[in-house]
């Protein structure tokens, strides 16, 4: 079981209520997609560590990021994922969270 | 300081004026300096300067080079071209609005600034409208703007606010000007500018024109639907006010410098703290009157571009920027403009940093040099004095201009010439037996530093 905890930063304007942190457990979900989640994110955390391909263009302003921290016992693994970014794997990451994070509800604390 | 205006900010305003002087004949535009002159010398004496062979030569070909695509409510940057250039309206809002708001830009940076595009080298003003779907923003890329449809319940399409176009496209000019890195303070500076230019496009475009005393200062008044309790994204008059509701919840800006909010988010709170330098230009701009493109704007987008902004870059701050806009106040106008700059700073708990040069370098320093540039440098440690003089293992002179250093000695010919930024000064130097070199200079002591 993991928790995944996701919230958006940036932006054209801050909006402490847009900036709410969203929770759910993976548990949550039928045991397909929980895994085709984590491996994804799993997927998108790798090819981040051993990437060395260009970084997005210098000078950028306002964007969003999606921040997306999986949580097992005491592990904690984290990513950020630029909304501009073209990874197609961390685009599809970002719309399966986001689609968990409305449809799963809030976590037990 | 205040003026008497009519709603037209004057008679002729003075950019009228500049542009005369910029594209007219010669007879205009000796007309022009001269109307100029009697306004302020010290502008027309700037403008004078500016009217180098490059300056006109960049304005007289400067064209407005529109490229709008749809993304088709895709992730795709930048989509589908849409409307060029010259081509007539497409019926579809967001289109148009972006086009007309590009437009809009820039002819503000054109006429006011005699800016050609972000760069000043006729950059094309690439944007995409109907990005993903219903997606909730505006940004800059690096290379375009990206608007959203916004998603019809709390926010309304991002082209409908022309003032969050001039916003996005200052970026550009930022990233080409002072490039202030994106977070913290200088993030909010960044955020400022970028406000400061949406602002003054927003009134520039308004029928009539309008002055500072008559605007809104409202960001992205038309974004937000009537489900939100709220006037827009920001007030740069009265930042913290502009939004109070159930969803978005409360405007986070300060209005004053004892509020800053420290934070990790929004990277370090870019778009947050900018509320202080924001109500100091809506102070500035209504205390020297008219319109904000009339003075306040010419003494923002001076500091802007000021080289030391530039220099300090990653590390700027509310205090430096103010100082620039008293030291633009007082070249461009004169000693009663600084003193109202002065005073909007103030207001927001913002005194202008001054560190005069001889206290910031006077100080004991390690250089390193080498001739020739080699990997092997010989060390020596100087004391640099009040009076320009230094003295230790070697004994010359210094002098300092701005960011630049400049070293003498007095037992040889060598010429030594860097940039100084905090505790560090990088240079080159040349006339020692016909060889060139370079050097580094570390306060003793700095950062980092061991064995000194």
């Amino acid at each position: 079981m993991a928790r995944v905890r996701y919230h958006v930063e940036g932006g054209f304007a801050f909006f402490p209520g847009l900036a709410a942190e969203r929770v759910f457990e993976t548990e949550a979900l039928p045991e397909p997609q929980r895994d085709e989640l984590l491996d994804l994110f799993e997927t998108v955390r790798a090819h981040r560590l051993s990437s060395t391909g260009p970084m997005a263009p210098g000078g950028a302003a306002d964007q969003q990021t999606y921040v997306i921290e999986v949580q097992e016992s005491s592990d904690v693994r984290r990513i950020v994922v630029d909304e501009f970014d073209q990874d197609p794997a961390a685009r599809e990451l970002v719309a399966r969270v986001r689609e968990c994070a409305e449809r799963c509800g809030p976590a037990t604390p | 300081m205040n003026h008497a205006h009519g709603i037209f900010c004057g008679v002729i305003p003075p950019f009228v004026h500049e542009h005369m002087a910029v594209h007219g004949d010669d007879r205009t535009r000796r007309n022009a300096l001269a109307a100029l002159s009697l306004d302020t010398t010290v502008r027309a004496e700037r403008l004078i300067v500016d009217l180098t062979a490059a300056g006109v030569a960049a304005q007289a070909t400067a064209h407005k080079e529109r490229a709008v695509h749809t993304a088709d409510n895709t992730g795709a940057l930048p989509g589908t071209l849409v409307r060029s250039e010259g081509d007539p309206s497409t019926g579809d809002p967001a289109v148009d609005e972006a086009y007309d708001g590009l437009g809009a830009t820039f002819d503000l940076l054109q006429e006011v600034f005699g800016r050609n595009s972000l760069d000043d080298a006729g950059m094309p003003l690439i944007s995409t409208v109907h990005y993903q779907d219903k997606y909730n923003n505006a940004a800059w890329d690096g290379r375009q703007m990206i608007f959203g449809d916004g998603d019809g319940q709390y926010f309304n399409r991002f082209t409908a606010a022309v003032d969050v176009i001039g916003h996005e496209l200052a970026h550009g000019v930022t990233t080409h000007e002072s490039d202030l890195l994106y977070m913290h303070q200088s993030g909010a500076l960044n955020e400022h500018f970028s406000d400061v230019i949406g602002a003054m496009v927003k009134q520039y475009v308004a029928v009539p024109r309008q002055t500072a005393e008559k605007a809104d200062w409202i960001i992205g008044a038309e974004l937000l639907t009537s489900a939100v309790n709220g006037v827009g994204l920001r007030s740069m008059k009265a930042p913290g006010t502009a939004f109070d509701d159930p969803v978005l919840g409360k405007d986070p800006q300060p209005d004053h410098m004892s509020r800053y909010v420290e934070t990790l988010s929004d990277n370090g709170g870019v778009h947050i703290n900018s509320g202080i330098p924001n109500r100091a230009f809506h102070l500035a701009a209504t205390g020297l009157g008219g319109c904000t493109w009339e003075k306040s704007g010419r003494i923002w987008y001076a500091a802007m571009r000021d080289p030391e902004l530039r220099r300090l870059r990653g590390t700027a701050r509310f205090e430096d920027f103010a100082r620039l806009t008293l030291e633009h106040a007082a070249a461009l106008y004169g000693p009663a403009e600084r003193a109202v700059v002065e005073d909007a700073w103030q207001q927001v708990g913002v005194t202008a940093g001054t560190v005069p040069a001889a206290e910031q370098v006077a100080d004991v320093w390690v250089l390193h040099y080498s001739w020739g540039c080699t990997d092997s440098s010989t060390r020596a440690v100087l004391t640099f004095h009040q009076d320009g003089s230094f003295s230790g293992d070697l004994a010359g002179k210094w002098h300092r201009q701005d960011g630049t250093l400049l070293l003498s000695f007095d037992d040889g010919p060598a010429q030594y010439a860097g940039t100084l930024v905090g505790d560090v000064a990088t240079g080159a130097m040349s006339t020692f037996a016909g060889a060139d070199g370079c050097w580094h200079l570390i306060r003793r002591g700095a950062a980092g530093i061991v064995g000194n």
